[in-house]
């Protein structure tokens, strides 16, 4: 997990229109057939991304979902989560 | 009352949330966008005209999008935030992919992104409080919008906001699940008291419902959402969706809360194990009620009245465990239908589903008034449509898929380790060779893929196996 600190710093990165670095981008994992799920506990809302998985340092390859979305590529190639970044395939067809 | 605000110590996109309508919302950040570009001696699009009334939708929302990249690309920060705002005003309650890429940084900036007060005036630190709240509870409304709740209305985001957090139209907060108690100092985390008050009647009330009164009932607390629904997948390749579903609303190092669901699908696909494994790997207690077997309706509770008690379902699974958020599973919901007590069974269902009603539910069993509003729900069903609406109304629907031949692999040595846990001469089977996969796939295919089925399927290849393999 990125402290506040360090996501502050990549979210303002972002603010100034500029993606994760391609060291950054480059060894991160894939996530492919990726679908948005919105969860809410008692009022605290998260969105969070879950999909098939490749080349994550922690969790094997398949199904899998992010933790928090901090921000989402407008074109949907990239998405920084509060614990790392995930480059993106394809998104499932069909949401939910 | 948005004038008020514009000078607040927080980023535009967050700011843009008190505006009341989508009209004013737009005249604003059209002014915001022209001072910063001008600042900077840049010139307005002209396409973005004054008025957003006079453009057509189709040729303003063009310019909107164009705009928005164009502020992207600037590589500043306010740029940057202007153009976060203008996504804003593309969103549509009616799609709520619209919100997708909006509400993360939105939400991040309304977390962090706000200074803390520090004026010394007393006013203007309430007033800062207040702001902060009507903040906090518009962006939960964007929330619901995003998760779709709003699809069918026909306001801009901005109107929905402000007419649902007028100060009429707040419910009544949760009530705080009191952290630690001064009474019983031995229950380590999150608790509830469940009982807080003794019942009129307490004589004859058994010890271990006595032993409830005022005593401080632990809240099962999950650690880790991902590790729980990674476990889940590896068991039930085939129902992926339906874990993430129901699982969606865990959060690492909360209390687990699941919204009620109702787990539908075909016999056999293994709708009632995942929810007691699901329990299991929670270390939550599961408390199973079998919807067609039990005739007599006991889940609301019998009084005294009728020889024995029986408190209700959700009260004796809370009693059983001491958790006070166990799991309800009520099995195979729809087949109570078959027995006349059973209209009886959707009723007494019905309040335990509200958190008003469930948090003060008057117990008959044991006369007594109880908080059972954390008791997590849990249905099963093969088919919904004898379910009456105000039930189903009231439940996440979530489909579980039969697997398919593609998973039996990835099951096939789930069964397996099963086998091995409940009988160590299994423990060091050789895996299943594929010829053997293919004869089971066959097998398992006539019998519709059931989970049940592929169990006797794999023991009964392996003792095959035993039998043919020669003696040492």
């Amino acid at each position: 997990m990125h402290s506040v600190k360090q996501l502050k710093s990549d979210f303002e990165s972002h603010l100034r229109g500029e993606g994760p670095s391609a060291v950054e981008l480059a060894p991160a994992p894939l996530l492919d057939e990726w679908n948005v799920v919105v969860s809410d506990y008692c009022g605290d809302y998260q969105l969070y991304l879950s999909g098939n998985v490749s080349g994550h340092p922690s969790v094997e390859d398949g199904h899998c979902s992010t933790s928090a979305v901090v921000w989402l590529d407008s074109k949907e190639r990239w998405a920084r989560t509060t614990s790392r970044v995930y480059r993106l395939g394809k998104r499932a067809e069909t949401a939910e | 009352m948005s004038n008020d605000f514009e000078d607040a110590d927080f980023p535009l996109p967050v700011a843009l949330l008190m505006q009341d309508r989508w009209d004013d919302a737009y005249s604003y950040l059209l002014n915001e966008t022209k001072l910063t570009l001008a600042g900077r001696l840049l010139a307005m699009p002209d396409d973005v005209p004054f008025d957003p009334t006079t453009a057509a939708r189709a040729v303003l929302q063009k310019a909107i999008l164009s705009l928005i990249e164009s502020l992207a690309g600037h590589g500043e920060r306010e740029s940057g935030l202007l153009s976060l705002a203008w996504r804003m005003l593309t969103v549509d309650p009616q799609k709520p992919d619209t919100f997708v890429a909006v509400m993360p940084p939105l939400a991040f900036m309304a977390k962090h992104y706000f200074t803390e007060v520090t004026d010394t005036k007393l006013l203007a630190e309430i007033e800062a409080t207040k702001l902060r709240e009507q903040i906090d509870a518009r962006l939960r409304v964007w929330w619901r919008a995003a998760d779709g709740k709003y699809k069918d209305s026909h306001v801009s985001m901005f109107r929905i906001a402000a007419v649902d957090t007028r100060p009429s139209a707040i419910g009544i907060d949760d009530p705080d699940v009191a952290t630690d108690s001064p009474q019983q100092p031995e229950v380590k985390g999150p608790s509830v008291v469940v009982m807080k008050k003794p019942g009129a009647v307490t004589k004859g009330l058994p010890n271990d419902w006595k032993d409830m009164i005022g005593q401080a009932i632990q809240l099962v607390v999950c650690a880790d959402a991902a590790a729980v629904r990674r476990d889940l997948y590896a068991e039930y390749p085939h129902a992926t969706q339906a874990i993430d579903l129901l699982t969606r609303d865990m959060r690492d190092g909360q209390p687990v809360r699941l919204r009620p669901a109702l787990l539908v699908g075909p016999p056999g696909s293994g709708k009632s194990r995942l929810v007691r494994r699901l329990g299991e790997i929670l270390g939550l207690y599961t408390y199973r009620y079998d919807a067609a077997v039990v005739a007599d309706n006991m889940f609301g509770g019998l009084s005294k009245g009728w020889g024995s008690a029986h408190p209700s379902v959700p009260a004796r699974a809370v009693q059983t465990s001491m958790q006070a958020n166990p799991i309800v599973m009520v099995d195979e919901v729809e087949k109570a239908a078959d027995s006349t007590h059973n209209g009886n069974l959707w009723h007494s269902m019905v309040p335990f589903l509200e958190r008003e009603t469930s948090a003060r539910y008057r117990d008959g069993g044991i006369d007594a008034e109880l908080d059972l509003s954390h008791v997590n729900h849990v249905a099963t069903a093969n088919a919904v449509d004898r379910l009456p609406s105000p039930l189903r109304d009231r439940y996440r629907m979530i489909r579980v898929p039969s697997p398919t031949l593609a998973h039996l692999p990835a099951l096939a040595v789930q069964v397996m380790r099963d086998l091995a846990r409940d009988d160590d001469a299994r423990a060091h089977d050789d895996p299943l060779a594929e010829d053997e996969l293919d004869i089971i796939g066959r097998a398992w295919a006539r019998e519709r893929f059931s989970m049940r089925k592929l169990q006797r399927l794999v023991a009964a290849t392996l003792d095959a196996r035993d039998a043919c393999a020669p003696r040492h």
